[in-house]
C-alpha cells in the first residue's frame, strides 16, 4: 500500500517565496491495485509520483510505502523496491536491450545464468523476442518497443510497486492502444500496486481499478469510473466534458 | 594581449640574434679563412680543405695554421674571424659543449656536437672524413709482452712498478689520463708530464714503459709499440670533421658540397699513414695534401666515389637520428603534459558536476590561464626556484594549457547527458557512483576524448616554445633558424610539428572513434 497523508509539497520560486505544487494530499493506493492520477499538466501528478520513491521529499506530512515513511528508508533500496517507468523510457542509449532490462540485476549481483532468464521471461511477458530485441540498441527500436522495454526493466526486481509517469503518452494513438491492452493484460497476470499517471482520461478508465482526478495540487475525487462519472465536483464536470464524457 | 606577446618574442628573438650580429667580423667576401690547431694531423686535413677549395671554386683561402688551444680556435670560429677548421667530436663534445658525461657510441656523439653546435654557436659540422683519432695508450713491445698485457686493465697489477711519459694536454684532461685512471682505478707509480715528441723519444729508448698516443698517430708506427685495448670503453669517439661557422655556409652554400667530398676517405689506418708521410718522411704538408688529393682522385671533374659505404649510411642517417630524436622529445613533453592534465582535469571535472556552484569559477581561471600568451607564461615560470631553464617549465606551461579543454569537456560531458536519463537512473535505484561509471561516463567519453585530442594539438603547437626554456623538442631548430634566418633550419622543425599534430589529431580522432559507446549514433 502506498498512502499520502495530509501531504503537502513546496518548490521554493527562484525570485524568492515558494510555489505549493501538492496541498494537503491525502490517497491511498491499496494492494494489487492500478490508480490512475489524472489532471490537466502541472496540477502535481509527476510530484506525486516522484514522491513515493524519494526522488523528492514533502514539505508537510508523510508518504509511507508497505507502511514505511520513506524518509526513513535507504533510498536506493527503496527505489530499487519500486519499478519506475518515465514517458521518455529513459533507457540507457549505450546499452543493449538486454542491459538495460538487466542493469538492476547485475547491481544486485545475480549470476549471470540467473540475470539471463529473468531478462528473457520479462522480454515475452511484454511481448519482444528475446532472440530479435535482446542485443539491439534503444535507437534500433519503436517507440512502443523502447516503451515495453522500459517497463520490462521496471519489472526487473519484482518489485511490489510501480510508478509510471505518463508511460504511453509519446506514442502514436495506435501504437498506444495496441501497448495499452497489452499492459492491462499484464497487470491483470501480475497484479502490482500501481502509479499510473495520465493525461488521458480514457485511458485512465480502460486501465485504472481507480481514478483519483487532481487539480492544482489537489486531489479533487478519487473513485472507480462510476462514481467519477457521477461526481458533482464542478472541476470534474469541465473535466469530463473535456473528454466528451456527459456528466 | 596580443602586443605582450609580440613583444615577448621580439626580445627573445633579438637576444638570440645579438652575439652572431656584433660579432660579425669584417672582412673580404670572396676570401675563406681555413685554420688549424698546432699537429700535423690537423694541420694537414687544413691543407687539404684549402686545397681542395682553391681547386673547385675561384675563392680566395687564406691559411691561418697551427693556431693555439682548441678554444681559441674555436672562439675565433664562432666570431666569424677564421670560417673552417677540422674538429674532433670528442672535444667538441668534453671541451666545447662542456659534457661531462662519457659518451662512446660515436654517432651519438656526432648527433649531439651537430645540432648542439648548429644552434648554440652557429657552427655546422659537415661529414666526418671517417678516421676516429681517439686516444689510446701504447706500451713498450717487449715490456708488454714479458708481463703479459693486452689491455689496459691489466696495467693494474703492475701500476706501481710502471713508468710513463704523457703530453700535458693527456695529462689534465678528464678525457685524458683524469678519467682514465678514474674509469680503470689505474694510478702509474711514475707519470711524468713532456713534449710529445720527447716522450716517443724516452720509449723509443725504453726509459718508460707507456705514452699516450692517438689511434692515427703516424710517428708511432716507426716504434715497436703494443696498442692497448680500451677494455671498458673508456676512451671517447674523435671522429674528425670540418667545422664551419653557419654564416660563412650560406653564403658559400656550396662549401658544404665540396667538403663533403672528403667524407669517409679517410680510415684510422689511411690517417695514420698521410701523417706519416709529413712527420716521418719529412715531406711537406701542401705536397702531401696535393697527393691525397690526386690519390683520391679529388680533382678530376667527376671523381670516383671511393668511400665506406656503411659509414656513409650511418653518419649520413644523423640527420634523420636528430629529427627523430627532436620528436620524440617534443612528444615526451606533450604527452607527460597532457597525462597530468588528464589526471587533474578529468575527476576535477566530474567534481565540479556535484559541486556546481564551484564549476563557473573554476572554468573562468583555466580559462584565464589559456589567454596568457605562452611565452609570457614560459618567462614567469624561468625564476621560479626548482622550474627555471628546462623541461619542467615547459611541462608545467603546457600542462596549464591542456586543463581547460580537458577540464571543459569532462564537465560538459557529464552534465550534457540528458536529464531524463539521469532521473530515469537515479529513479530506478543507481547510486551516485553507479550512475556516474555506468551512464554519465560512458556517455561523456567522446566529449573528453575529443577534449583530450584538443589539449593534445594545442600542447603540441605550443611545446614548439618549449626550445626557448631549452627543453628541447621540435622547436629548437625552429628558434635557432629564426636566430640565423635560416628558413630552411625552420622548416625543419615546423613540418614535423605540423605533422605531429595532423597525427596525433587523427589517432585521438581513432580513439574517439573505438572509445565512443556503440548504440549511439556516430556523429562526426
Ligand atoms: N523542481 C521544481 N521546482 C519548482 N517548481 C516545480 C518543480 N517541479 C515541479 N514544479 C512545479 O510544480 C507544479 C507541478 O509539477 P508536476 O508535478 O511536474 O506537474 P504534472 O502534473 O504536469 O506532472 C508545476 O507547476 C511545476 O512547474
Ligand atoms: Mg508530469
Amino acid at each position: 500500500m502506498i498512502r499520502y497523508q495530509n501531504v503537502e509539497k513546496k518548490f521554493p520560486l527562484p525570485e524568492g517565496g515558494h510555489f505549493s505544487a501538492l496541498k494537503h494530499v491525502d490517497l491511498s493506493v491499496h494492494e494489487g491495485e492500478l490508480l490512475s492520477l489524472i489532471g490537466t499538466s502541472g496540477c502535481g501528478k509527476t510530484t506525486m509520483i516522484r514522491l513515493a520513491n524519494a526522488m523528492l521529499e514533502p514539505t508537510e506530512g508523510k508518504v509511507l510505502v508497505g507502511g514505511v515513511d520513506v524518509r526513513e528508508c535507504d533510498k536506493v533500496t527503496l527505489r530499487r523496491s519500486i519499478g519506475y517507468v518515465i514517458q521518455t523510457g529513459g533507457l540507457f542509449p549505450h546499452m543493449t536491450i538486454g542491459r538495460n532490462i538487466g542493469l538492476l540485476c547485475e547491481l544486485e549481483k545475480w549470476d549471470k545464468e540467473r540475470t539471463r532468464e529473468q531478462v528473457h521471461r520479462l522480454m515475452e511477458l511484454v511481448n519482444l523476442q528475446p532472440e530479435r530485441f535482446i542485443d539491439r540498441y534503444p535507437r534500433e527500436l519503436s517507440g512502443g518497443q523502447r516503451q515495453r522495454v522500459g517497463v520490462a526493466r521496471a519489472l526487473a526486481l519484482e518489485p511490489e510497486y510501480v510508478l509510471m509517469d505518463e508511460p504511453f503518452g509519446a506514442l502514436d494513438p495506435i501504437t498506444r492502444r495496441e501497448v495499452q491492452s497489452e499492459f492491462a493484460e499484464l497487470q491483470r497476470k501480475l497484479s502490482k500496486t500501481i502509479i499510473l499517471v495520465t493525461h488521458d482520461l480514457h485511458e485512465a478508465f480502460r486501465l485504472a481499478d481507480r481514478v483519483a482526478i487532481m487539480n492544482e495540487g489537489e486531489v479533487v475525487a478519487v473513485g472507480d469510473e462510476q462514481s467519477i462519472l457521477r461526481s458533482d465536483n464542478p472541476f470534474v464536470k469541465k473535466f469530463l466534458q473535456s473528454f466528451d464524457f456527459d456528466a | 594581449m596580443r602586443s605582450v606577446y609580440l613583444k615577448c618574442t621580439q626580445a627573445v628573438f633579438l637576444l638570440l640574434l645579438l652575439p652572431s650580429s656584433v660579432l660579425g667580423a669584417d672582412r673580404a667576401v670572396d676570401t675563406i679563412v681555413i685554420a688549424s690547431k698546432p699537429f700535423t694531423e690537423n694541420h694537414l686535413l687544413g691543407e687539404i680543405m684549402a686545397q681542395l677549395i682553391e681547386a673547385k671554386t675561384d675563392l680566395r683561402v687564406e691559411r691561418k695554421f697551427n693556431l693555439g688551444s682548441s678554444k681559441v680556435l674555436f672562439s675565433a670560429l664562432v666570431s666569424g674571424e677564421i670560417d673552417v677548421y677540422p674538429e674532433y667530436t670528442g672535444t667538441g663534445w668534453a671541451i666545447h659543449l662542456g659534457r661531462t658525461k662519457r659518451v662512446s657510441d660515436p654517432l651519438r656523439a656526432y648527433v649531439v656536437v651537430k645540432n648542439q653546435f648548429r644552434r648554440k654557436f652557429g657552427v655546422s659540422w659537415l661529414m666526418p672524413f671517417g678516421f676516429n683519432n681517439s686516444y689510446a695508450i701504447a706500451m713498450d713491445e717487449q715490456r708488454a709482452a714479458e708481463l703479459g698485457i693486452q689491455r689496459i686493465s691489466d696495467l693494474i697489477p703492475y701500476q706501481d712498478k710502471l713508468s710513463a711519459a704523457v703530453s700535458y694536454q693527456f695529462m689534465k684532461r678528464d678525457d685524458g689520463y683524469v678519467g682514465l685512471s678514474e674509469a680503470y682505478g689505474l694510478k702509474i707509480g711514475d707519470i711524468r708530464t713532456m713534449d710529445h715528441g720527447l716522450a716517443y723519444e724516452a720509449i723509443r729508448s725504453k726509459q718508460v714503459d707507456l705514452v699516450d698516443t692517438w689511434t692515427t698517430d703516424g710517428k708511432l708506427r716507426r716504434f715497436d709499440v703494443r696498442v692497448l685495448e680500451d677494455d671498458l670503453r673508456f676512451f671517447p669517439p674523435y671522429d674528425g670533421a670540418p667545422i664551419v661557422n653557419t654564416k660563412t655556409l650560406r653564403k658559400h652554400p656550396e662549401l658544404e658540397r665540396i667538403l663533403n667530398k672528403l667524407a669517409f676517405r679517410l680510415s684510422d689506418r689511411k690517417m695514420s699513414d698521410y701523417n706519416y708521410k709529413v712527420e716521418g718522411e719529412g715531406r711537406g704538408f701542401d705536397e702531401v695534401a696535393a697527393e691525397f688529393l690526386q690519390v683520391e682522385g679529388l680533382l678530376a671533374e667527376s671523381e670516383a666515389v671511393q668511400v665506406d659505404a656503411e659509414q656513409w649510411w650511418s653518419f649520413g642517417r644523423s640527420e634523420l637520428t636528430e629529427l627523430l630524436h627532436l620528436t620524440l622529445e617534443h612528444l615526451a613533453l606533450t604527452a607527460i603534459a597532457v597525462a597530468l592534465a588528464v589526471v587533474v582535469s578529468i575527476p576535477l571535472g566530474i567534481l565540479l558536476t556535484r559541486r556546481t556552484k564551484l564549476a563557473e569559477p573554476t572554468l573562468a581561471a583555466a580559462a584565464v590561464i589559456q589567454t596568457i600568451p605562452s611565452l609570457a607564461l614560459l618567462a614567469f615560470f624561468i625564476p621560479i626556484p626548482g622550474l627555471g631553464l628546462g623541461a619542467r617549465s615547459a611541462i608545467l606551461a603546457l600542462f596549464l594549457y591542456a586543463v581547460l579543454p580537458i577540464l571543459r569537456n569532462t564537465y560538459t560531458g557529464i552534465k550534457e547527458v540528458d536529464a531524463d536519463l539521469v532521473d530515469a537512473g537515479r529513479g530506478i535505484g543507481l547510486t551516485d557512483f553507479q550512475l556516474l561509471s555506468k551512464v554519465q561516463l560512458p556517455l561523456a567519453t567522446r566529449t573528453i576524448v575529443a577534449g583530450v585530442r584538443t589539449a593534445t594539438v594545442i600542447s603540441i603547437g605550443i611545446a614548439t616554445l618549449a626550445a626557448f626554456v631549452g627543453a628541447g623538442g621540435l622547436g629548437e631548430p625552429i628558434v635557432a633558424g629564426l636566430a640565423l634566418n635560416d628558413s630552411r633550419m625552420i622548416l625543419s622543425g615546423a613540418i614535423p610539428a605540423a605533422v605531429l599534430a595532423l597525427a596525433a589529431d587523427f589517432v585521438l580522432y581513432r580513439v574517439e572513434m573505438v572509445l565512443a559507446p556503440s548504440g549511439i549514433a556516430p556523429t562526426s
